[in-house]
């Protein structure tokens, strides 16, 4: 059944904003946008003086903050509480207040009214609140009718709510002075803030209940609590923004049935194991390939539901969003690598009209003369050696030997006709800068050693070309003939008229002049080393960068270590001008300065030059616009805040090198066709559209996905399949013109029931992370966490109300076994860097660069970014002999809960970029001694984990090596950290 | 005799020229009237067709270009044209267009045509809105994602710009009608016989 988690919305969603539009119900709004650090602010103890807002619950005594009332009130109180309180009560249950009205300045907290809380969680006008009583028909919002409900809601909420809410407090004071260091991260925006807090008051609960409720409650178990703490404020982290919070209230209350035997208990004794986690990672779908088994893999293309809707009133009722994630060139494990098919003189063998490439689906007619398209329909004539006899069943007879026909996914060798210019060779152009900061960081020291130590490894020997500027406030250019014994350089001054100094021999052939580009890059760190120079001449440095690579594009890799200050393109700070921060105007902030850059791009990509920028500045460099570089031209943004090379060198030698070696698609261009009635009408990801639907991709490589909506052209489709058939033209390194051609079949329905059991939470989540993150360069933070909410709420909405009145679920909500984890990835997605909380909670640059990153993930990558693992190690560690079947048995991964972590172990945590490596406050001493050597007992912020020589430690980096083999685009570095009093996490 | 000869002579003279006068007289009345009517001088009605004659023209060249801008565009749309090259034909026509758009615009302002004035205002508060914010050129790296918007835009402008071009060649052909009718048949002139 497609419904297995059955939920109350009663209890869970904690609806926000439901009743300001009670008949909708649209306004259900899964807490998404909560904080980690908010919640703290729940816990605050009322202060002595209290304001005056805080009359209503003077009767509950002056430590207790309004939000335990709910959890914490045993079960008779909360049955005899008046429906009209319900409702209010409720709001306060979910754990998670949502993040932007946290007020930005922490540190006093004490003198917060414990009231926000719970007005921050609900962002919609307070009077809601109430009406939310007055919403009977969707059932949502009206609790108290449902007499199965008050104990499930009793229930549900207590696990978190126990340990979360009432734990904390007792220790809660001390931990705030550390707190301070980690507010600016956390703290929100500060102005709903008041409003909500005064309005909030007009709905009073009865205050009778509030002193029983407390007493309750009054000695909370601690340990508990801590967890509770330190799991939360995992969220904390900038990118993992695990799901623990809303979600969890979310995805706890799933499992409220089962939990309804006990109502009321204290223990917290929900199995939180049972609840809905993707722990598997990403699970692909299926279905997709047992229905086609023709099909391409899905890690080429996934659709975000395999069943196209047949008519474009289904579509208006399906809220998500309908397209494809395309990750062309997707690194196939062994055994699987996509054949490549030379037709030589054949010809390539294409429908006359749609262009449509051959593929398994086309069906061969008249005896095996004739085959008709399947996108098109068209009848072709098959050209005279192509030709074979069809057998009795109408199946070509030398089917086994034609893998074009039989595979969704190969590659066609290219003739003369495809191409506009003989095959570029790869080419690697490198523009560093070194100024006093980059020498400083030690950034040229590891670049200059990574590349010289990638030089055998480029892809395209022995045709590889590569060329270097170097540029402070003048730009060096660096002679690299092959007869030269070491490099020439030439320095220009003249920033407004940038001209190249030498024709050729800027760019030259690696194998010819290989001796002197490793003179060069032996010389490169110690050439700058005494560099005062400050200044940055970055857009005349990329023009020259432009002019001498325009003959033949490639790949352009920018080591940007300041803002550009000189020449066209220089920068203002404005990201350090805090006026425009909070206004309408804050996502100009996010967007280019200069219409210079996406000129840049532009011209960039148009003459095949993709760029990758390194960027590694402490201070503010304008990601937003540096990084439009890279958007444009299909490449991507690596952002090393504050490098050293001592603490990120291994981070950037391994991506650095990964970028170099990696096997690149070049001069390429991507299009996707699909059958009539339907067309792709945008896209999105990083790349230049060069016509309507030709994504123009000048460098493309494995870890590149791009994604895109399809709409409805006719109202009603009438074939009964659809043909998706994305196909990349490209250059290989090897020389050879090439297109990678991959091919998928879809059903078509008339049931959006049907839709959503072939739905894909996994494409799904990566379109809206794509579209909310297009959304915030355009509107604020909010509204883009906002609209992606409002879109999760309609879509289940809709299906709940295609089941609703079969299985008489009255106030529940259910869910599609298919879409089961997409609120958990819609709440982390929503606590992204690029998307969570205010203006203040994530650096301007490090939200852009996350943008950018995110923007080019593939599935896979992105959701493991999303819902990280956590994996218990000490176990393994301590194990005498560990072998290679314990370390399969360590590897599995716990849920993002409080209840996951335990004081006594030690955790690795890892979202794809970096680990976290938690230390429980009561680990053995032994493993901390062993693993971090004399520093065990330093502060843990300031040690880097390096191998000692015992076992143990190396246990841990064995492990840590394999977490990292099994997604090598990426280098996690270790951040290590200890179980505070209260939590924090890390503080990367 | 020779007294009254001259006398006679001067006499009949007088009485010429008197007849001759006369004539004259009416066309001062009428010049006078006509010019009184319309507060000008001599050279208003000359000028007020230059104005117009170059309005026309004006108009011409912005139909013009916003035709150009909506043909690129649609040719972009079509595939026959890359972005790179429509939005540099575009945007080099553009500023032009805005230029000439505001002289359109103030021209009416300063020979007080306040209906003209006031039925292009709106344009050029919308040009000048977009050159403020920066948002006047394309943007070739959004363009496909900003082409409809932009069509639309072109496509209203266009429709503006053929409306006063309606309006224009009215003006222009009731101010050459003055312009040459009011001198050369000055008796068939409806304001003559008015005011004799």
């Amino acid at each position: 059944m497609q419904f297995s988690i059955v939920k109350s919305i009663e209890d869970g969603l904690p609806l926000k904003a439901y009743a300001a539009e009670p008949d909708a119900g649209l306004a259900v709004r899964v807490p998404i946008n909560n904080k980690p650090g908010s919640e703290s602010s729940n816990f605050r103890l009322i202060p002595p003086g209290a304001p005056q807002t805080m009359a209503p619950f003077s009767a509950a005594g002056p430590s207790p903050p309004a939000r335990f009332i709910d959890p914490s009130v045993p079960s008779p109180p909360i049955t005899s509480v008046p429906p009209s309180g319900a409702p209010y009560q409720r709001f306060p249950a979910p754990p998670f207040p949502s993040a932007p009205q946290t007020p930005p300045n922490r540190a006093p907290p004490v003198g917060q009214p414990p009231f926000q809380p719970p007005t921050s969680q609900v962002s919609v006008p307070p009077p809601s609140f109430r009406p939310q009583t007055q919403v009977p028909p969707m059932a949502m919002g009206s609790p108290p009718q449902n007499a199965n409900f008050p104990p499930s809601r009793m229930n549900v909420p207590q696990p978190p709510s126990d340990s979360l809410l009432s734990g904390p407090r007792p220790n809660f004071q001390p931990p705030f002075p550390g707190y301070p260091s980690k507010q600016p991260v956390v703290s929100q925006a500060p102005s709903s803030f008041p409003t909500h807090q005064g309005s909030f008051m007009p709905p009073p609960a009865p205050p009778s209940a509030f002193p029983s409720q407390q007493g309750s409650y009054g000695p909370p178990p601690p340990v508990a609590s801590n967890l509770g703490y330190q799991s939360r404020d995992q969220m904390q982290h900038p990118v993992s923004a695990p799901p623990i919070g809303g979600v969890q209230s979310l995805t706890e209350d799933f499992s409220s049935l089962s939990v309804a035997s006990m109502p009321g208990s204290m223990e917290p004794g929900l199995d939180y194991k049972a609840l809905p986690r993707p722990l598997d990672g990403d699970v692909m779908p299926s279905s997709f390939l047992e229905m086609y088994p023709m099909n391409c893999d899905p890690r080429y293309l996934r659709l975000t539901t395999s069943a196209i809707p047949n008519s474009q009133s289904l579509v208006s009722r399906w809220h998500l969003p309908l397209g494809a994630v395309v990750c062309p060139l997707a690194e196939a494990p062994e055994g699987e690598e996509v054949p490549v098919i030379n037709f030589a003189s054949t010809g390539i063998i294409r429908c006359r009209r749609c262009r449509t490439y051959v593929n398994p689906y086309v069906t061969f007619t008249d005896a095996g003369r004739k085959w008709r398209c399947n996108i098109c329909s068209l009848l072709n004539d098959v050209p005279g050696e192509y030709f074979a006899n069809l057998d009795a069943t109408g199946r070509r007879i030398d089917l086994d030997q034609r893998p074009e026909l039989i595979k969704g996914s190969v590659e066609f060798v290219a003739p003369t006709e495809y191409m506009v210019r003989p095959p570029m060779p790869p080419l690697y152009f490198f523009l560093i800068d070194v100024s006093i900061s980059a020498v400083r960081s030690g950034m040229i020291e590891v670049v200059a050693q990574t590349i010289r130590s990638c030089l055998d490894e480029l892809p395209g020997f022995p045709r590889t070309q590569i060329g270097f500027i170097t540029f402070d406030s003048t730009i060096h250019f660096y002679n690299m003939k092959s007869s030269l014994t070491q490099p020439q350089m030439m320095v220009v001054s003249d920033l407004d008229d940038i001209f190249v100094p030498l024709p050729d021999d800027l760019l030259v052939n690696l194998s010819e002049s290989r001796n002197v580009v490793e003179t060069f890059l032996d010389s490169l760190p110690s050439m700058f080393q005494d560099n005062v120079n400050v200044e940055s001449a970055f857009g005349p440095a990329l023009k020259a960068a432009f002019m001498v690579m325009s003959q033949l594009g490639g790949k352009l890799l920018i080591f940007q270590n300041s803002l550009p200050s000189l020449g066209v393109g220089r920068l203002k700070l404005r990201g350090d001008d805090l006026r425009s921060y909070g206004t309408d105007k804050e996502h100009i902030l996010r967007l280019p300065e200069d219409p210079f850059y996406k000129q840049m791009a532009a011209d960039l990509t148009k003459y095949q030059i993709g760029v990758n920028i390194y960027a590694f500045s402490d201070k503010y460099t304008d990601i937003a616009s540096l990084g439009t570089l890279a958007k444009y031209t299909g490449g991507q943004v690596y952002y090393y805040p504050s490098f050293q090379s001592v603490i990120h060198g291994e981070k950037l030698r391994h991506e650095l090198a990964r970028d170099l070696t990696r096997e690149t698609a070049w001069e390429a261009v991507m299009r996707i066709r699909c059958g009539k009635g339907i067309r792709f009408t945008s896209y999105h990801g990083n790349f230049m559209l060069r016509s309507t639907d030709l994504l123009a991709l000048p460098a493309v490589d494995c870890d590149k996905a791009y994604a895109m909506q399809l709409s409805l052209e006719e109202t009603l489709l009438t074939t009964q399949t659809v043909y998706f058939q994305v196909a990349l033209l490209y250059t290989a390194s090897c020389g050879e013109r090439r297109i990678r051609v991959h091919t998928a079949a879809a059903p078509v329905v008339t049931d959006l029931g049907e839709m959503y059991r072939l739905a894909d939470t996994g494409a799904i989540v990566s379109l809206f992370c794509r579209l909310a993150i297009e959304k915030t360069l355009t509107s604020k933070l909010e509204d883009a966490r906002n609209s992606l909410q409002l879109r999760i709420v309609k879509a289940l909405r809709e299906y709940r109300n295609l089941h609703a009145v079969q299985h008489r679920l009255g106030a529940r909500m259910i869910y599609p076994e298919s879409l089961k984890f997409l609120c958990l990835y819609g709440l982390a997605l929503s606590k992204s860097v690029p998307l969570k909380g205010g203006y203040a909670d994530a650096q301007l640059d490090e939200r852009c660069a996350a943008g950018f990153t995110m923007m080019a993930l593939p599935v896979k990558k992105l959701l493991k970014l999303l819902y990280p693992s956590l994996i218990r190690i000490d176990e393994y560690l301590l194990k005498p002999s560990a072998q290679a079947d314990g370390f399969k048995n360590i590897m599995k991964r716990l849920p993002l809960v409080a209840e996951s972590l335990d004081s006594r172990g030690l955790y690795v945590y890892d979202d794809g970029f970096r680990f976290v490596i938690w230390f429980g406050r009561m680990l053995s001493p032994d493993i901390a001694k062993n693993l971090l050597g004399p520093d065990f007992a330093a502060e843990l912020s300031r040690v880097t984990l390096t191998e000692h020589d015992n076992e143990m430690s190396r246990r841990l980096m064995k492990i840590l090596k394999n977490l990292r083999e099994s997604d090598p685009s990426y280098y996690q570095i270790p951040y290590l950290t200890r179980q505070a009093k209260l939590m924090i996490y890390s503080s990367s | 005799m020779n007294v009254e000869d001259d006398e006679d002579r001067e006499l009949e003279k007088l009485v010429n020229f008197s007849e001759w006068y006369k004539r004259f007289n009416d066309v001062r009345v009428v010049v006078k009237q006509y010019f009184s009517d319309s507060g000008g001088g001599g050279g208003k009605m000359a000028w007020d067709l230059i104005f117009w004659v170059l309005c026309f023209f004006i108009n011409i060249a912005l139909l013009a270009s916003s035709f150009y801008q909506l043909l690129s565009l649609s040719d972009l749309e079509a595939d026959h044209l890359n972005p790179f090259e429509a939005a540099t034909r575009i945007n080099s026509i553009v500023l032009p267009e805005f230029l000439l758009q505001g002289f359109f615009c103030l021209s009416f302002l300063l020979t007080w045509h306040w209906f003209m004035f006031i039925s292009t205002l709106p344009i050029t508060v919308y040009h000048v809105m977009l050159y403020l914010n920066r948002k006047h050129l394309l943007d070739v790296t959004e363009i496909f994602r900003d082409l409809n918007t932009e069509k639309k835009y072109r496509f209203v402008k266009l429709a503006v710009y053929l409306l006063l071009f309606t309006v224009v060649l009215f003006r222009l052909l009731s101010a050459s009608i003055f312009f040459f009718f009011a001198w050369k048949f000055e008796e068939l002139d409806i304001r003559t016989s008015l005011f004799y």
